[in-house]
């Protein structure tokens, strides 16, 4: 526990350095900036981090909780760790809008981003850590089951028996997200990639 | 005036006119689509002349945010707050009260936006003193709301009550604030007045007509499935996310426009991390449903909510991604923009609803739905119809932002005439949507009318309801 | 589960409520204490009050923007120039003033916006972005045609027409649009004015930039007349130079000079400089304001396709 203080409070003091460290007001209004890699790594990191949390929290179905557990922390570990590594590449990757005097630009554009990723961490890492301590996390799954005991007659489905099959009916709105999500994402990278080079952001 | 005080009376009231708003906001909808492919039709008509998009729009816009979801939302305030709670509604008379307000407010919305008087920001376009009234109106459901809280025999609170509470102590905040605190000088000004502007609009859908959606969900889907939500830990993930994500998420609309970058920033990043709460919420419905996605099949509440489900996950995938600012400088703008919002509040929230008014409207007035013919038109017209509305408004707006970059002399008019299919698809979706609720209101005049008894203890499948 | 639940209704609200005021402080109230966000510049339009040569602004002005609120033009049309290239079309025009510095060809910034209220950034271009349009559009004629019957300016146009609107009213919606502008740039440094006809007018009055060019077409060239047909009709030209392209004048009920040309008459007088300048930047009145002539250099009208017109022109004065 000593280490991992004594890291977390080196990490945290370089990043509350980062973000003190002055930047220019001038370039608060202009655009251009980190490019939207950082959105890519952010969504990355989200992902990783979303499952490692399953996984800790041991809500993946049961087969593979144990799999959860040996490797959500793990998986947790790599989100972060491609948020700040894709930070750094994205700061490298340089702004696509330089201003004349703005040489502080892409260095400040990364830090609000870092910053405003920093604030959300320490926030929620605190009251994980809250949370995890005064045992409410732990208490009140029996609320789960106040709704089924109030007075209100459940609807005929909740005792139809499913029968054999009908659970890959479960596919059918997975499918749907997915092809909806697919389409999407090509639509919006295809009127992307069909602007010129200069044109894009 | 003596108003009733019959238990569940107030609920049902409410889900009534609500749906009679519906027809009414979405007709205006409609109206105002077809006024886009055909910009010259009440042109030389008397009186009718002045009701040209511009007045049209703000219309629509109120009348089914303020008049059909808000209402269908008291509703379900009215119907679920005292089921988890143990304990009756308040008062069921000042509930009625509070309908005939909603009523009598949302004609005067409706009389003066087609007037012209529009105060000139989006969805607070109402006068100042309306939005006085309209913040009574809201102060009306929420205290009866808390006070059937505050008298409750329940005592742990399931996740339905955090989110109604949740929306309950942040809703008017918003509302006072993003309305520049009610002051009718409106002292914010210039591009401030655009940050609390869209700090207001957005932010309405995050702590107003989400978590009441969300929360009617988790009431819903145990009811409909007999099972408990999945996990307790991931709801109450979900809660907290959303209630801290959410807000500072306000200043995407004004992405690459004349706001602080860092302001921009953090509207961005928040957005993308809103898919935190609405993964937890998805995993929670999914883990839910195990075992009963047969059900699916014969039963439409659930078919409407299993939809809302994909629609909100889409919802809260394109939202992420159109935040980013490369993504932004395509589609912002565009009719893009309007098939998203429409996913929201209609793919989604409005889905939830029509499943909501489909299990508690026979709940509450102890008759069945009179036609499940009826209700498969109703989802399948709606579905269908909605499918198309917001295929060719994203495809559409696509169009648009890749005409304005390719030309960079402002040759506009391209973009304008290009358009011009995915509009007539448009309103033809919206023509489907409109019909299938007209379908839906009758299907609920006759089960007020001519429904047979409730049998709240059906256990045969596909018995439950009469008539055609 | 006992008592830890029985506070918990306060205590959620409470919870919920604070995060909701963190992100109130973050995103509104900071932005309210940018002071740059407040400060109206020279840039930023006033709707009362005077102009910077001591001219009063009318009265009609601040009324109009009150009739583009009530009749909801906001919906359709932005006031916000982004900071990306697909906008640049909607800057103001860059002019390098006579102390040096330049003003114009820029994105909106906070300062354009003073004090605003409400301030109309827009939401949707379903028509085109208006912070700028007196630059592109200094001409009330053109605006108050444009209202009563957009399709007449514009044959693709989907805007509604206000043609149920009194005169008064479109008067000030029109004065409002004309002071849609960056006022730091002088808007008289855009178009030239040559006369009240312009048949009159010579090469002496052409700016430098456009005295040296070369019309790349012929006029034997059937490719580009027809082209230039095409263009005629896509934008509208007609409507004011008359279906007979004979031009207008005060007997057909076009207010004040200049009117539109005889294109027959341009092209035989006029050298293709001189046709392709006036195309391009449009025409002034005697008192400084924008005639009907659009300045199609900013209204969409490509290089190109502006020689094409030439050409036809010049073509159309060999015809008679």
């Amino acid at each position: 526990m000593k280490w991992a203080r004594s890291r977390g409070t080196a990490l945290l003091t370089a990043l509350l350095a980062l973000l003190l460290l002055p930047g220019r007001a001038a370039a608060s209004h202009l655009s251009g900036g980190e490019s939207d890699l950082m959105g890519i790594y952010g969504g990355i990191s989200l992902v990783l981090g979303f499952a490692g949390l399953l996984g800790i929290l041991g809500l993946v179905p049961a087969r593979w909780r144990w799999r959860g557990y040996r490797w959500g922390r793990w998986l947790l570990a790599a989100g972060l760790l491609v948020l700040i590594g894709g930070g750094f590449h994205a700061a490298t990757v340089g702004t696509v809008e330089q201003r004349a005097g703005d040489e502080a630009f892409g260095r400040l554009a990364t830090q609000q981003i870092v910053g405003t990723l920093a604030v959300f961490f320490t926030f929620w890492g605190a009251v994980y850590y809250l949370a995890r301590k005064s045992g409410v996390l732990n208490m009140g799954e029996s609320v789960k089951y106040s709704v089924l005991r109030n007075g209100d007659p459940p609807e005929w489905t909740a005792y139809r028996v499913e029968r054999p099959g009908e659970h890959r009916l479960m596919w059918v709105p997975v499918a749907a997200m997915g092809i909806l999500a697919v389409f999407f994402t090509a639509g919006v990278l295809i009127a992307i990639l069909r602007l010129q080079p200069g044109a894009r952001l | 005036m003596m108003f009733s005080n019959v238990e569940g009376s107030a609920s049902r009231n409410f889900f009534y006119t609500a749906v009679i708003w519906m027809a009414i906001g979405m007709s205006f909808g409609l109206f105002a689509a077809v006024l886009l492919i055909f910009p010259d039709l009440v042109k030389n008509i008397p009186v009718l002349e002045y009701f040209t998009f511009g007045r049209v729009r703000p219309v629509h816009t109120n009348l089914v945010l303020f008049g059909w979801l808000s209402g269908a939302y008291f509703a379900t305030l009215f119907y679920m707050v005292p089921r988890v709670c143990g304990t009756k509604l308040w008062s069921e008379r000042l509930g009625n009260f509070t309908v005939v307000f909603y009523n009598l407010l949302m004609t005067a919305y409706g009389v003066t936006l087609l007037l012209g008087m529009n105060a000139g920001r989006e969805y607070a376009e109402s006068t100042w003193v309306l939005k006085l009234l309209t913040v009574v109106m809201f102060a009306l459901v929420f205290f009866n709301v808390l006070m059937t809280f505050a008298n409750r025999k329940e005592k742990e609170l399931y996740v339905t009550a955090w989110y109604m509470l949740g929306a309950i102590v942040t809703a008017p905040v918003i509302y006072v604030i993003g309305n520049q605190f009610l002051l009718p000088t409106n002292p914010i000004t210039g591009v401030n007045d655009a940050v609390v502007n869209w700090f207001y609009g957005h932010n309405i859908l995050g702590y107003w007509f989400t978590p009441i959606g969300v929360g009617a969900v988790y009431y819903l889907l145990p009811k409909l499935t007999g099972n408990p939500i999945w996990s307790h830990k991931l709801s109450m993930i979900g809660f907290w996310m959303l209630m801290f994500v959410y807000g500072p998420t306000g200043a995407h609309h004004l992405v690459n426009g004349p706001v602080p970058y860092w302001l921009q920033t953090v509207a961005i990043a928040f957005s993308v991390c809103l898919i935190i709460p609405v993964w937890t919420v998805l995993t929670n419905f999914y883990g839910t449903m195990n075992g009963r996605w047969g059900a699916v099949k014969e039963s439409v509440p659930l078919k409407f909510t299993v939809t809302a489900m994909v629609f909100y996950f889409i919802t809260c995938f394109q939202g992420p991604m159109q935040s980013l600012r490369s993504v932004s400088s395509i589609i912002h703008f565009t009719n893009w923009v309007v098939g998203h919002a429409h996913l929201a509040v209609l793919g989604t929230f409005s889905f939830i609803m029509f499943a909501t008014i489909y299990y508690a409207l026979p709940r509450l007035i102890n008759r069945e739905i009179w036609s499940a013919k009826l209700m498969d038109w109703h989802y399948w017209l709606s579905l269908i119809g909605f499918t198309l509305f917001f295929v060719s408004l994203t495809i559409g707006g696509l169009v648009q932002g890749s005409d304005w970059a390719a030309n960079q002399s402002a040759n506009f008019i391209a973009s304008v005439i290009n358009q011009r299919p995915f509009n007539i698809a448009r309103a033809f979706g919206g023509a489907m949507i409109l019909g299938a609720q007209v379908l839906f209101i009758y299907n609920i005049f006759k089960t007020a009318t001519a429904g047979r008894v409730f049998s709240g203890e059906s256990a045969e499948a596909g018995s439950i309801v009469a008539g055609v | 589960m006992g008592n830890k639940f029985e506070r918990n209704a306060a205590l959620l609200g409470l919870g919920a409520f604070l995060l909701l005021a963190g992100a109130i402080v973050a995103t509104v109230a900071v932005p309210l204490m940018q002071e740059d966000l407040y400060a109206a510049s020279p840039s930023s339009p006033r709707y009362s009050g005077m102009y910077a040569d001591g001219k009063p602004i009318s009265s009609q002005v601040a009324r109009g923007r009150e009739i583009y609120i009530r009749e909801g033009c906001w919906y359709c049309h932005t006031q916000q120039v982004r900071t990306l290239p697909n906008d640049a079309a909607f800057q103001a025009p860059a002019v390098t003033l006579d102390d040096g510095r330049t003003v114009g060809g820029r994105p909106t910034r906070p300062e354009d916006y003073g004090n605003d209220n409400p301030a109309l950034l827009g939401s949707q271009r379903t028509g085109p972005d208006l912070k700028y349009v007196g630059h592109r559009l200094p001409s009330k004629e053109w605006h108050i045609a444009h209202l009563i019957d957009p399709r007449s300016t514009e044959p693709n146009s989907i805007m509604p027409s206000y043609a149920h609107l009194p005169a008064d009213e479109l008067d000030a919606l029109a004065e409002y649009l004309l002071v849609l502008r960056d006022w730091a740039v002088p808007v008289e440094t855009l178009a030239k004015y040559p006369g009240p006809n312009i048949l009159e007018a010579t090469d002496d009055i052409l700016p430098e930039e456009y005295q040296g060019l070369v019309n790349p077409y012929s006029i034997d060239d059937a490719a580009v007349l027809a082209r230039a047909e095409q263009l005629i009709e896509d934008a509208g030209c007609l409507q004011c130079h008359g279906p007979d392209m004979r031009g207008m004048t005060a007997e057909d009920g076009w207010g004040s000079p200049p009117y539109p040309t005889n294109w027959y008459e341009a092209g035989k007088t006029h050298s293709d400089q001189f046709i392709f300048w006036v195309i391009s930047e449009g025409t002034l009145k005697e008192d400084g304001s924008g005639s009907g002539m659009p300045a199609w250099r900013l209204n969409g009208l490509s290089d190109e396709d502006r020689w094409a017109l030439t050409t036809y022109i010049k073509w159309l004065g060999t015809q008679e």
